[in-house]
């Protein structure tokens, strides 16, 4: 194959995957409104574009099952099959399996489509669907399918693990936990298609970014001698300058940042599965999936997500019978929404199921061994059981949840891998909310960008409780326990940053110290520094392998002045002293 | 970019027929070495350096890049020369997938070509030192050149090796 046509390839499959996502929220809208004939005729457009360019770049395979595909819908757009569950049914089927192939040929491998799928296909084109859809099979289909799939490559993922399609057990707990790490280990993701938009790779976008950055720098220089220009013109020309260059870098931010429509539109299709295999009704309302997060925040949002979602699916909302018995409509509502609080991205997940049950949950956690039989808990910490590893309230673990992986799982990611916070709020008989605060981006952090000696560093402000000046009256040395700060009556170890750093004959000792307290669970201590310089927002930059493993070193960032400096954990750099000290 | 490629290309071409290779030759305490052109992004004069806590002497610390943090070491402290600096001081900014990394060296002195022929095996010299990131000997105007390893030289494995130990520990 001649690079052109390896070009074209790498091409149609990027789209196809767009493709094959319109085409599954097409068929989700079809579903509820099945009178709709713009949908069939969308539908069918899409269908028959994926065959034409399919077959151009010599995917045979895809072609020729899109085409069957095609002339399913011809039926039915034609009447001459009547619509019906095990239509629908089918259709997403299909849809799977074509995102199955196209991603095993994103991946090199040329996946063959499934022989029984097919055989299924061709059969309902001659007017014969295959009726075994009941609910036992819908429910493993969900998982031998790649079907809800947060990101494709978790669908690689998935599909690599269960490589025949119709192998029927769910994945064992250890799969999924894998799967999970692997999906949110990977970045990549398909951006979003709107009329309106063009297509660019992030690398592109990022060193654009980057560049701005430098020229935002040039410029700050530039400012800065102004006065040493004697030319008026050339005066104003660079304060204009300045405006404009203020103006570029908001606009560069802005681009990575893409809304949460397609994340949230593919919960819909989780829904349904999950609702269709618990024999459940459940309707998903969505609110500000205008919402733009950056576009890494919005790829590491999917799985956590799902996993909120199909518990709420699966634990919070009852079968139709319990429903109407508590005196509900039958039909469950998930709500899903999102938007701006306080500088920071909300996501509301909210059911109107059954709540948690404190005394449930108590029990549960006793007999798992995770808390002792006699252990006081008020409500809300019974509630908040959940988050611990290895509880699961089902007895036997469900298809759809329940894997004893789920919530702290869903707890870490947020709080380490999306630097966010979660919280929970339920009330039984009436339904769970859960609420994820997130940053509006990882790019960028508000730092502290303090002096040790001769070297500046960033300290992320987050982790710095409150800057004071400790007054040498208030630090004794105690043998044996170094340095305590007495802080409002309270003795906390005091640590140099300088010693800390192995700045060799550096000590921060003025007469009164500039020292930062640290309180982040655990034990607070304070770290004393030369000065704290500036308070300002840093772009957090990769740094080489030769220096990221540094323990307490998060990252590297640009100062103004264009200067490199390091990113600290503090508490990651003072653990690391008392082990060495420990160990020593 | 482009030239590096078109240089690139030409290297490939010229190592089909003749085999011969484009080499950066610089000089660093009275010597003269050469390192493979390809592998070599850019070089700039001496920049502001950052030190990062708890690395070895010969690691300086990161420097700026337009926008990126590339760490830059001493090649002069880790062939345990004493360091030193001139105005001829230059960055020579490096590539070897998949490190990127900035060494510090006397002076660049010239961009020469060398056919695979003219580069003789390093001498087995019974010495306590590990010559291995000595790659070859060339002659030059009767002068030696000592084409390096540079990842070698720098120990680059080893030191991310070290970071990972001490990570994990």
């Amino acid at each position: 194959m001649d690079e052109l046509q390896q070009q074209l390839r790498a091409t149609f499959l990027e789209e196809a995957v767009d493709t094959l996502e319109t085409l599954e929220h097409a068929f989700l809208a079809w579903e509820n409104d099945r009178t709709n004939t713009q949908l069939i005729d969308q539908i069918f457009r899409s269908a028959h574009n994926l065959k034409g360019s399919s077959k151009a770049v010599g995917l045979a395979e895809i072609g020729a099952f899109t085409h069957d595909l095609e002339s399913l819908m011809l039926k039915i757009k034609n009447q001459e099959i009547p619509v019906s569950q095990q239509v629908f049914d089918l259709l997403l089927r299909c849809n799977d399996e074509l995102r199955r192939m196209v991603l095993g040929q994103r991946g090199g491998d040329a996946v063959a489509t499934d022989p029984e799928l097919a055989e299924r296909l061709k059969a309902a084109i001659n007017g014969q669907l295959a009726n075994p859809s009941s609910v036992a099979e819908v429910g493993f289909e969900i998982f031998t399918d790649p079907a809800p799939p947060v990101e494709p490559e978790q669908a690689a993922v998935a599909s690599m693990l269960h490589p025949p399609v119709d192998q029927p057990l769910p994945p064992p707990a250890a799969n999924l936990a894998k799967a999970q790490v692997e999906a949110a280990a990977a970045k990549k993701a398909v951006s979003s298609v709107v009329d309106d938009s063009i297509r660019v790779s992030l690398g592109r976008v990022d060193s654009l970014v980057t560049m701005i950055g430098e020229l935002v720098i040039l410029q700050t220089v530039l400012s800065q001698q102004r006065h040493q220009i004697e030319s008026p013109l050339l005066q104003k020309t660079v304060v204009q300058l300045a405006k404009i260059t203020k103006e570029i870098q908001d606009n560069s931010m802005s681009l990575r940042m893409m809304p949460l429509r397609q994340t949230f539109q593919k919960m819909q299709r989780i829904v349904r599965d999950t609702a269709k295999s618990l024999g459940k009704e459940i309707e998903l309302e969505l609110n500000g999936e205008d919402t733009e997060l950056d576009k890494t925040v919005v790829d590491l949002l999917g799985d956590p997500l799902v996993h909120l979602i199909r518990n709420a699916s699966d634990h919070g909302i009852e079968t139709p019978g319990e429903r109407a018995a508590a005196g509900k409509s039958a039909k469950g509502r998930i709500r899903l929404s999102a938007g701006h609080e306080g500088g920071k991205i909300m996501l509301e997940i909210s059911d109107d199921g059954k709540g948690l049950n404190a005394q449930v949950l108590r029990q549960k956690a006793v007999e798992k061994g995770l808390i002792r039989t006699d252990q006081s808990l008020t409500q809300e910490e019974c509630q908040n059981l959940i988050f611990i590893a290895g509880f699961s309230t089902k007895a036997s673990a469900s298809d759809i949840s329940g894997r004893g992986v789920g919530m702290d799982v869903v707890k870490t990611n947020v709080e380490t891998v999306l630097k966010g916070e979660i919280q929970m709020v339920t009330e039984l008989g009436k339904g769970t909310t859960f609420r994820i605060y997130l940053p509006l981006t990882l790019a960028i952090i508000d730092g502290l960008v303090v002096r040790s000696g001769s070297e500046r560093y960033v300290i992320p402000l987050t982790q710095v409780h409150e800057s004071i000046r400790a007054r040498r009256e208030d630090v004794h040395n105690v043998v044996g326990l170094g340095a305590i700060l007495s802080l409002r009556g309270e003795h906390i170890p005091m640590h140099s940053l300088a010693t800390q750093l192995g700045q060799r004959g550096l000590k921060n000792q003025p007469p009164d110290e500039t020292a930062m307290i640290i309180r982040d669970k655990g034990q607070p201590f304070a770290i004393t520094v030369d000065e704290i310089v500036s308070r300002q927002q840093v772009v957090i930059k990769r740094l080489g392998s030769e220096v990221r493993q540094s323990r307490g070193v998060t990252g590297g960032a640009v100062l103004g002045d264009g200067t490199a400096a390091l990113i600290l954990d503090l508490k990651e750099l003072v653990k690391k002293d008392k082990r060495s000290r420990g160990a020593a | 970019m482009n030239e590096r490629t078109h240089q690139g290309l030409a290297l490939v071409k010229g190592a089909a027929s003749s085999h011969h290779s484009r080499y950066l030759r610089f000089r660093l305490a009275e010597e003269d070495f050469a390192i493979p052109l390809l592998s070599i992004r850019e070089v700039v004069a001496m920049p502001e350096t950052t030190r990062v806590p708890h690395t070895p002497a010969h690691f300086l610390g990161i420097m700026n890049l337009r926008g990126q943090i590339i760490s830059i070491f001493d090649l002069r402290a880790k062939l345990g020369f004493k360091s030193e600096r001139s105005s001829e001081t230059a960055v020579v900014i490096c590539d070897f997938e998949p490190l990127r990394f900035g060494v510090v060296v006397d002076s660049v002195e010239a961009v020469m070509t060398l056919d695979d022929a003219d580069i003789a095996p390093r001498p087995d010299v019974d010495t306590r030192v590990n010559a291995e990131y000595i790659q070859g000997v060339a002659r030059r105007d009767q002068r030696l050149v000592l084409v390096l390893d540079l990842p070698k030289a720098l120990s680059l494995e080893d030191l991310i090796a070290m970071k990972k130990l001490a990570a994990a520990s």
